[in-house]
């Protein structure tokens, strides 16, 4: 094409220097933001409802103390990427060797297709729920439209999709408004830890850390900053993105508790899946409550699952050393697409095989915890290692609030062993 | 009508050859060109977010297109450090194909990257990057220990935009290892 004329920008059209705070905001939203989002997956709202369910408010503190534990571990994870330019999968290969990559790599992956697992059961079962149709017709499916959007679409495409799917969590706000719980007891549960030491207790905490603290999101995170080209100067705006995304996630795991609280601990229901929390809301909170709370995980397996899927992607690509992003043609790097797509398809063999969907959750949440603190061992002193980060090794705050999160995480896992042993 | 109706619309005409007008927001600032399905955006832009919204309109309307994004951005808020990437391989020709793959991207500024199989040369030119790069001499020992051992070092110094580019091409190659030093933070472009 010619050259266009030359020519001065019109004065009826937005000029470029106009750009709003708001439009800023837009487009630095990114990798952090949807990892919040897909921090709660269908099986971390059973999780939390299952914890509303069983201690009514009394576990609201871990969520107000995981927000800082959160935005250090994923800006952790951030800084390693925007630093290093490479994934972190392929950082711990280069690092600490390919036996350890893969033993890593292993865990996470089993981890993650049990999760995937879990969750296209939780959608498809409340779309059964919703449409009285049998959830076994909805699995398939449901997987079509994620892995489509998954390997077809281009990363800005899925990034923007997936930012709209975030809007729809607001609904468990709503949902945990017309629980109408008691806020004085709500405020008491989020300032006023009250500790206890039996396995019931510690299972949850542990689930709570485990949920909120996953091993899936650091590779999402660190290979994001990749996939968005967020260099070091950038460092302030992937911390916006990320605290959004980590205090947002938190904000909504609050209301799935607190309208779980209000209703079914109230009311001694016990739950075992997201749907049942959905199900078990009906007769307490009204319909409304029930069609948000379900929407809402339908929203959350929409977004939960293609991360999952493409997170162990990189997983997979990173530790054998194949061309990997989203920015990329399926074609120009079969390796890692074709990692989606299996991932995608054993979570549907898990899905339709008949294996307990709660079994599953329950073992990608044990081998999450098993994986989580040594990762996180291994992320945090990679980016403190000045070979690789030069002058941008993690900060104080950084430091402090990854080791922290490593040294509860340990902790929890001991005391549920311990209680589980003795 | 709408400005993003316009701006659309001035998209649709640079696609199929026809704009005689400018960009409706950036002006004569930025040029378009299509060539066998690859957009290509040249010219300048003030800062970082113009650079992607110009980057957004281009990938949504040219759906399916490749886009190729050669604006440079003006503003202050885009500083660009120089950072380094490594990569190994079994072989000189190996290194040679991925160094001709690694210069012929059309957005590149910078020359072409080093290929070294000598150790001597090798530990000097790590050296001599170390240090800006804020690491120790010492640090860069690994990578010359296996140009001691016969493998071949590409060492490519860019801008940090392109050090992402850089490393997602050499993925596609028979590199056995890609790694990076640390942006500079004293050199930037």
């Amino acid at each position: 094409m010619a050259p266009l004329l030359k020519e001065e920008p019109r004065a009826d059209v937005e000029q470029p220097e106009k750009i709003s705070s708001f439009r800023h905001f837009v487009r630095i939203a990114g990798p952090g933001i949807i990892s919040g989002g897909g921090d709660n997956d269908p099986a971390g709202i059973a999780t939390y409802s299952k914890v509303g369910a069983t201690w009514g408010f009394a576990q609201l503190w871990l969520l107000l103390l995981t927000i800082p534990l959160l935005i250090a571990v994923q800006g952790t994870a951030a800084r390693l990427g925007s630093v290093t330019k490479l994934g972190l999968a392929e950082l711990i290969r280069n690092e600490y060797g390919p036996v350890v990559a893969m033993s890593v790599g292993l865990l996470v992956v089993a981890a993650n297709v049990a999760t995937i697992g879990a969750d296209l059961v939780a959608m498809a079962a409340v779309l059964q729920l919703l449409t009285g149709f049998k959830l076994i017709f909805f699995i398939v499916p449901l997987v079509v439209v994620m892995g489509y959007v998954t390997i077809f679409q281009n990363f800005k495409t899925i990034q923007r999709l997936f930012l709209w799917l975030i809007v729809i969590f607001l609904g468990y706000v709503v949902a945990g408004i017309l629980a109408h719980p008691n806020w004085g007891a709500v405020l008491l549960g989020t300032v006023s830890p009250r500790i206890h030491f039996g396995p019931v207790y510690l299972a949850g905490v542990v689930a709570v850390l485990g949920t909120t603290i996953s091993p899936y999101l650091l590779f999402w995170q660190t290979s994001g900053e990749r996939e968005e080209r967020r260099g070091v100067e950038r460092m302030a705006d992937i911390y916006l993105d990320i605290g959004s995304g980590m205090v947002m996630s938190n904000f909504i795991a609050f209301f799935i508790v607190v309208a779980t609280g209000a209703t079914l601990f109230q009311h001694h229901h016990s739950i075992q899946t997201a749907a049942d929390a959905a199900r078990a809301l009906q007769p307490v909170a009204g319909p409304a409550a029930t069609i948000l709370f379900s929407v809402g995980i339908l929203g959350s397996g929409l977004l939960a699952i293609p991360i999952l899927s493409v997170s162990t992607g990189y997983v997979v690509a990173g530790t054998l050393g194949w061309p990997m992003g989203l920015g990329r043609q399926a074609l120009t790097a079969p390796g890692f697409y074709s990692v989606i797509t299996l991932a995608l398809l054993a979570g549907v063999e898990l899905a339709i095989s008949g294996f307990s969907p709660i079994k599953a959750l329950f073992y990608s949440q044990i081998l999450d915890g098993i994986v989580m603190p040594p990762l996180l061992v291994l992320t945090m002193i990679l980016a403190a290692r000045t070979r690789l980060m030069g002058a941008y090794t993690s900060s104080r705050l950084e430091r402090l609030g990854g080791w922290s999160a490593v040294a509860i995480m340990t902790l929890a896992d001991l005391a549920l062993l311990y209680n589980l042993v003795r | 009508m709408k400005p993003k109706d316009q701006i659309d619309e001035w998209w649709i005409k640079a696609l199929l050859g026809e704009a005689e007008a400018a960009h409706p927001v950036f002006g004569s600032d930025v040029d378009v060109s299509v060539e066998d399905n690859v957009i290509t955006l040249t010219g300048q832009v003030a800062t970082r977010d113009q650079f992607e919204e110009l980057d957004d309109e281009a990938r949504a309307i040219g759906r399916g297109r490749e886009v190729v994004n050669r604006v440079i951005v003006l503003g202050a808020d885009d500083v660009q450090h120089m950072q380094t990437v490594l990569a190994l391989f079994g072989s000189e020709e190996q290194a040679r194909l991925a160094c001709q793959l690694v210069s012929s991207s059309p957005s590149r500024h910078e020359g072409p990257p080093q290929v070294v199989s000598q150790p001597s040369t090798a530990e000097s030119r790590l050296k001599d990057l170390a240090r800006p790069a804020g690491v120790q001499p010492r640090d860069v020992e690994r990578v010359i220990d296996r140009v001691r051992h016969g493998k071949t070092l590409l060492i490519d110094r860019v801008p940090e935009d392109d050090a992402f580019r850089v490393i997602s091409e050499l993925e596609g190659t028979a590199a056995e290892l890609v790694q990076t030093l640390p942006p500079e933070p004293e050199s930037t472009e």
